[in-house]
């Protein structure tokens, strides 16, 4: 699993660590779409992501320097696409909401129906989100950060994170249901 | 429920690996700007501001500044004449022009020279020798009155045969008053009334000018969208060698500023 990275994306690397824009430009490229698409999970549209997406690229680009070679570079860059989405939140939504409301057991969504969905959907579902459930189930559910490492990106305690996780959980079955009702019509 | 939950997510992470969504061009140029130390996000300025900043600078320097007046009332009368025919004309003030026909299409000091004031108007370089010879009889008679009358006295129109006047050529004021002062002949008046005689009278003047500086270029383009007999804007398309063009009217609609109308 621990193959070395090409050396096209090293070579490419180095170039942009010697500030070569062209390289920069490639590098940029390589990754755009698929850190765009991360970026769209934290974000209420596709302005709001590109925003981030380009946080997140001059962060790299500054941070490049600190980049060891150890692990994928895809992942990488991944996580300062993470936390540029998240600093993106911090500056534009201060208020992170805590609803640490207890829910009881609600009707699941089997899995079947998530993976009939179109990916479109359930980014959709995820976008309507309030901010801090759209945060920590990202971070949590897709992204796979623990508890304790959310805790520590988003400034909020790890029990604060767990609740708002199962929170986010039941609303979006709730989303997932109401659209399978839309989708199919009521049975009765 | 533990597990529902770990199936939930598995859901939707497995749904989101290898979700790509194709950025706009523009995040590139801004991340690009911001590295090189810019931070403006609209870069993006409106070229038709630009534009219509730009003819507007045009047009109050024109009006505003001083004019080279004696120069360019001497380009003017050439140029009203060419107004008033089709292209292929050639309009001579003065006496004929004892320097190179090469010269008079490029013409880099005909207006200023006050004996060769030949004036290639159109493209006609080739022509202009054998103009030059036929008219010489009838300008050479003149050759000696016009010294005291600003070099405008003589106004001949030829043209050459299969070409046509589009309409009459009307003297300009200021040239038939020169040309009634004392001790010019009248029949130099008279030649370019029997030359429009023999041509189509009632066509709308049409304006074609050959681009020779920056002011001639301004007219054509001017002339593609302006449709009107009085351009909005037009220059002067003298091939001299006064590299600054200098404006012979404006119309505005409602204000029309046009330099010796005929």
């Amino acid at each position: 699993m621990l193959l070395k990275p090409t050396s096209a994306i090293d070579e490419l690397i180095t170039r942009c660590k010697a500030g070569e824009r062209y390289a920069q430009e490639m590098l940029y490229k390589q990754f755009a779409s698929k850190m765009l698409g991360v970026c769209m999970r934290y974000a209420i549209d596709k302005m709001e992501a590109e925003d981030m997406l380009q946080n997140g690229f001059i962060r790299v680009f500054k941070k490049l320097d600190d980049y060891r070679g150890d692990g994928l570079f895809e992942g990488w860059v991944r996580r300062i696409m993470v936390h540029s989405a998240i600093e993106y939140y911090r500056r534009n939504h201060k208020i992170m909401q805590v609803d640490v409301t207890e829910i009881g057991n609600e009707p699941s969504a089997n899995p079947e129906v998530i993976a009939s969905m179109g990916v479109k959907d359930l980014l959709n579902i995820i976008q309507q989100l309030s901010p801090g459930y759209r945060m920590v189930f990202n971070l949590y559910a897709i992204d796979g950060y623990s508890h304790k490492e959310i805790a520590g990106i988003v400034g909020i305690t790890e029990g604060a994170s767990k609740s708002q996780l199962s929170r986010a959980r039941t609303i979006l079955r709730d989303m997932i249901l109401k659209l399978e009702d839309k989708r199919y019509g009521h049975a009765g | 429920m533990d597990m529902q939950d770990k199936e939930f997510d598995q859901g939707f992470s497995a749904k989101f690996d290898g979700f790509e969504i194709e950025p706009s061009p523009m995040v590139w140029q801004r991340v690009a700007n911001e590295l090189d130390g810019k931070k403006g996000k609209r870069r993006l300025l409106s070229y038709l501001s630009v534009a219509a900043s730009i003819i507007v600078l045009i047009s109050a320097g024109a009006l505003f500044f001083p004019q080279k007046a004696e120069q360019t009332r001497h380009q003017a009368v050439s140029n009203k004449m060419a107004a008033n025919v089709d292209q292929p004309l050639l309009v001579i003030t003065g006496k004929t022009s004892t320097q190179p026909v090469a010269n008079t299409g490029l013409g880099n000091s005909l207006g200023s020279s006050a004996n060769n004031t030949t004036k290639s108007i159109a493209p006609v370089t080739t022509n202009v020798a054998v103009v030059e010879n036929t008219i010489a009889d009838n300008t050479q008679k003149s050759n000696n009155e016009p010294a005291n009358t600003d070099n405008r006295a003589l106004t001949a129109t030829i043209i050459e045969p299969p070409r046509e006047i589009k309409q009459p050529v009307i003297p300009d004021k200021d040239v038939l008053a020169a040309l009634k002062s004392p001790g010019i002949p009248q029949n130099i008046v008279e030649q370019p009334a029997a030359i429009s005689g023999g041509t189509k009278p009632n066509e709308a003047p049409v304006k074609k000018h050959g681009i020779h500086s920056l002011g001639g270029l301004v007219n054509i383009l001017v002339a593609k969208v302006d449709k009107r007999g009085d351009k909005l804007i037009e220059f002067t398309d003298d091939d001299d060698d006064n590299t600054a063009s200098s404006v012979t009217g404006v119309n505005l609609g409602i204000i029309k500023i046009k330099k010796q109308s005929n």
